[in-house]
């Protein structure tokens, strides 16, 4: 359904030179697929999505929207916005505050060639369709800005689906809502997305959203995609730890792998202070390389300090600061010289800051990387590119 | 997909046209034709005039030929000793005003916006009342009220103490002090914004220092508003060294001229000279080069000093205790003061013969005069030439600026850039000298323009251009772009966006600014005084004339039917603008900024 290759695109700021804000993104989404851009700010996300819609014209590489080329650098074939028939939410939502709520949404389907516009009629049935399908049927008449955030929200979704493109796309839709909102807008677009089964590709940097949402996520990091995969995959099987740390924010604790291991094989990794843990090999290990285990929030349980001496191999922490959450309970554990943050059942136990507990990394639920830390992301994207 | 496409595909079926290829030069003048169209026409219009008086200033000045350059122009100017007379009265005029005005903007300012005085509501109505007079309609009334002889102020005097004084009105001090009361309302809108943002709890702090109030103003208040002070310092001093209208009626009879009264001698007495006339024109866009560079740093400084704040802010006032009354009589007698030649004019426009007031010239108050001048064919052609060109400038101007702001912001590149330069460049051209710019081109570039009212269109549209930018600026920049990109992904193209999102929404802003150059055109003097010609003529310069060399009366009489013309324009405007106000809600709001 959509497909772009290598895309680049630099801008020149005036304080920073030039910026390669995408540089070498290339992807496909399927038809009838949630995709989603997920990374931190000023990764290039929004540049990606813009050039998909047209508003950003990339330096080079090749958008493909339904078979269809819509640019090509190397064509030189540029089809500009306005004729690309897309859906799109803006994150400031853009409601033109000179028109009503209908207005609004009738907007898409007033302009465009005249030859194919429709009857009156037939018009206003899809925006009343558009509003109804968003529950924004009794705000027809409102002038748009007398409407709260999460209308104009509704509005944008509504005004972006009216004339059944093929591609809608969200630029953080939720990011200007409120926290409670942003629950509801966020099942409120999953059912409108499969309802309509339309391909929409999401931009988003907070993770949960990407989750919950998605068929797909791509994980972006200085105009490079690091990752592609289901939620599933990126949650559970990161290729790095930036993706490891951005997805779940998981401990990343610095190691030995004590053995070879093949991919998804159990390895031993020497911590320091002999303590090791076991954990399953994102790839394949070489006895002795450096790597980084994977210590998801969840996967670390305590257990009250054990009698005699504390060096038996098990890894001690002093608990430095605790915020309760009902359910449960996160605490900042200093151990190993480091400060790792767990997630525990509030309940029995009751930490305050000093005490100590022995932690118990549950065998097998952390993952084990080789430590890219120290090389560039770009690089291994370029690697990517060229395999 | 099962879903059906009611938007044309890209590049599906015959209907939407083949997708166009471009090579990246191609679109690059694609995507900037517009700006590129914007920089020819304000180009044309502004370029010519500037180079013009440039080559004139260098050329032989009795001919139309450019061909032999010499310096002879500025020889002959800067060894004449009465030429250097004029430049250092220009000096002399140009400081005192602004000292004076902005001494009297500056503590009306304080005494309104930071104490407690009586009446102080009344100031701003005042100011604001006068403002709609032009400044040579001011003078007239000056004039009646301390002039010689019938001046108002000296029978009232000579009444009163049985002496013969007379007020010295023929004098450069005469000349600063109605040059600073004409300028006034203007300064006075420029240093209240300072005065009130300028923060209380600092002089509040000072004073639990143990400052004694004195201490307070010098060492506290008065730093802080300086940046804003010295912004009004400058600006005033340009206004005056530009200004024609007091220079030619209180200058003139008093023998002293200053730059601009001397650039209109050369044209209008005797063999126009306009080298002589060119050169003085450079002399004075050189010193107002100096003022704009000073006062633009100022103001860069002042908006670095003002304090943004919600809307909760109120500072307190300082209270004066007895001293209040005498302050009250400060701030509502200077603008009662400031109308009153106003009302000079009035009582004057309902005389057949000029009378300064008394009890007994009540009996020949007449409405006669204005009967006779209405029906005089040449004051009507210039009342109708001056509303229709000044609404012509009025559209043509935020129709370009407008658009003009719109490219700059959007996108900012070289073309973008120099049209940004070009509309700034006629702020260094004060009117009379553009007005001569403009005249000179008319007659060296032989188009037809010269001796039609198109020059005189020409001419105000240049002069307002920097004007209609800074509406334009500071409409664009409240406009949120996705609002527009909103509409091109939705299927708009550029015109459409144009029609439907743009104009509608910066509509608030273009009808204010049309509404300030309207207001303007019809003030003007110096700028349309050697463009306005039998046939063609504007009201102003008819005025001008009629003053001159007509009877008092008759001028008062045309001089308030101007301005109830142009209020009256204004306000049916602004009615009819206000309907479709309301047809747009809240137009001028834009959505918020993202993060
Ligand atoms: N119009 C622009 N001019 C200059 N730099 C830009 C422009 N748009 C984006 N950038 C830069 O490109 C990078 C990527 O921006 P963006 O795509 O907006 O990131 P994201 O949406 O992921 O936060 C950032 O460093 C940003 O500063
Ligand atoms: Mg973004």
């Amino acid at each position: 359904m959509l497909r772009t290759e290598n895309l680049f695109k630099t801008f020149t700021a005036q304080e920073r030179g030039r910026v390669a804000a995408v540089n070498d993104v290339s992807f496909h989404v399927p038809a009838g697929r949630f995709f989603t851009l997920l990374g931190p700010s000023g990764c290039g996300k929004t540049t990606t999505l813009r050039c998909v819609a047209g508003l950003e014209h990339p330096d080079s590489g090749r958008i493909t929207i339904d078979g269809v080329d819509v640019y090509d650098r190397e064509a030189g074939l540029v089809v500009p916005a306005h004729r690309r028939a897309i859906g799109m939410v803006f994150q400031s939502y853009a409601i033109w505050p000179h028109m009503t709520a209908w207005e609004n949404v009738e907007f898409p389907l007033t302009v465009g060639p005249r030859k194919l516009r429709l009857p009156a009629a037939q018009r206003s049935r899809l925006v009343a369709e558009a509003l109804e399908m968003m529950h924004m049927a009794d705000l027809r008449k409102r002038s748009a800005t007398q409407l709260s955030g999460g209308q104009q929200q509704r509005l944008a979704l509504a005004r972006a689906i009216v004339g059944k493109p093929r591609l809608l796309l969200l630029d953080e839709p939720l990011s200007n809502l409120d926290a409670k909102l942003r629950e509801q807008m966020r099942f409120e677009i999953k059912r409108l997305q499969t309802e309509i089964e339309i391909t929409a590709i999401y931009v988003t940097h907070d993770q949960g959203e990407a989750l919950g949402l998605s068929d797909e996520i791509a994980i972006m990091c200085d105009g490079v995609i690091v990752q592609r995969g289901t939620p599933d995959d990126i949650y559970n099987r990161p290729q790095s730890g930036f993706v490891a740390d951005f997805v779940g924010s998981a401990n990343l604790l610095p190691g030995t792998a004590t053995e070879a291991a093949d991919e998804d094989a159990p390895v031993t990794v020497a911590l320091g202070g002999d303590v090791s843990v076991v954990g399953s090999a994102s790839g394949k290990l070489v006895a002795g390389e450096a790597v980084v285990l994977v210590v998801r929030a969840e996967a670390v349980r305590t257990s009250p300090l054990p009698s005699g001496s504390a060096a038996d191999g098990s890894l001690i922490g002093t608990v430095r600061s605790r915020v309760f959450l009902g359910e449960s309970v996160d605490l900042l554990v200093e151990t190993l010289g480091q400060e790792l943050r767990i997630r525990v059942p509030a309940g029995a136990t009751q930490y305050q800051p000093g005490s100590r507990f022995a932690l118990n990394i549950t065998p097998g639920r952390c993952l084990v990387l080789r430590d890219d830390r120290a090389e560039a992301p770009v690089d291994e994207a370029a690697e990517r590119a060229l395999a | 997909m099962t879903v059906t496409t009611t938007r044309p595909a890209p590049a599906a079926g015959p209907p939407s046209r083949p997708p166009r290829t471009l090579t990246s030069v191609g679109r690059r003048l694609r995507s900037r034709s517009l700006s590129l169209f914007l920089l020819l026409v304000v180009g044309l219009l502004v370029l010519p005039p500037v180079v013009i008086l440039v080559m004139s200033a260098f050329a032989d000045g009795r001919t139309l030929r450019y061909s032999e350059f010499t310096w002879e122009n500025f020889a002959d100017v800067l060894t004449d000793e009465h030429a250097w007379m004029s430049i250092k009265d220009t000096v002399i005029f140009g400081v005192g005003a602004a000292l004076t005005v902005v001494t009297v903007a500056t503590i009306l300012a304080w005494l309104v916006e930071r104490t407690n005085t009586p009446g102080r509501r009344a100031v701003y109505a005042l100011l604001i009342i006068s403002f709609a007079v032009p400044t040579f309609i001011q003078g007239m009334g000056w004039l009646l009220f301390l002039g010689p002889g019938t001046g108002l102020f000296n029978s009232v005097v000579q009444g009163l103490t049985g002496s013969d004084f007379e007020f010295p009105i023929y004098t450069m001090g005469s000349m600063i002090f109605v040059q600073a009361m004409t300028m006034l309302p203007v300064i006075f809108l420029l240093i209240v914004p300072a005065m009130r943002s300028a923060d209380p709890g600092l002089e509040e702090a000072a004073a639990m220092s143990g400052a004694s109030r004195v201490q307070t103003i010098l060492k506290i208040t008065l730093p802080l508003i300086r940046p804003a002070v010295l912004a009004a310092l400058f600006l005033s001093a340009i206004l005056t060294i530009e200004s024609f209208e007091v220079p030619a009626l209180i200058g003139s009879p008093a023998r002293i001229t200053v730059l601009s009264t001397e650039i209109f001698a050369e044209i209008r007495s005797g063999v126009a000279d306009y080298g002589a006339a060119s050169a003085f024109s450079i002399i004075m866009m050189i010193i107002t080069i100096a003022g704009l560079i000073n006062y633009q740093r100022a103001t860069a400084r002042s908006h670095r000093y003002a304090t943004v704040r919600g809307k909760a802010y109120r500072p307190s006032r300082v209270d004066l205790g007895r001293w209040k009354y005498v302050a009250a009589v400060f701030a509502v007698g200077v603008p009662l003061l400031k109308v009153s030649p106003v009302l000079m004019i009035v009582w004057a426009s309902f005389l057949e013969r000029y009378k300064p007031p008394s009890l007994s010239a009540f009996g020949d108050l007449t409405t006669a005069t204005y009967a006779a001048v209405a029906r005089d064919p040449e004051v009507v052609r210039s009342l109708i030439n001056s509303v229709v060109l000044g609404a012509g400038a009025a559209v043509a101007v935020m129709v370009l600026a407008g658009l003009a702001a719109w490219q700059l912001v959007r996108r900012r590149n070289n073309v973008t850039k120099s049209l940004d330069f070009i509309m700034a460049l006629p702020l260094v051209m004060p009117g009379l000298v553009l007005g001569l710019a403009v005249l000179r081109t008319s007659l060296t570039i032989p188009i037809g323009l010269y001796g039609t009212e198109y020059i005189i269109l020409i001419a105000l549209v240049i002069h307002y251009l920097p004007y209609g930018m800074r509406y334009g600026h500071a409409g664009v920049i409240s406009l949120h772009p996705e609002l527009e990109e909103a509409a091109s992904v939705a299927g708009a193209n550029p015109t459409s966006v144009v029609r439907r999102i743009l104009v509608p929404l910066l509509w608030p802003t273009l009808i204010a600014g049309g509404a300030f150059v309207f207001l303007a055109t019809i003030r003007q003097l110096s700028l349309v005084v050697f463009l306005s010609g039998p046939g063609y003529e504007v009201a102003t310069p008819v005025l001008f004339l009629r003053w001159q060399y007509g009877s008092i009366t008759d001028a008062a009489a045309f001089a308030l039917i101007i301005v109830a013309v142009a209020c009256l324009v204004l306000a049916s405007f602004s009615k009819l603008t206000a309907g479709m106000a309301i047809a747009n809600p809240g137009a001028n709001r834009a959505t918020p900024k993202s993060k």
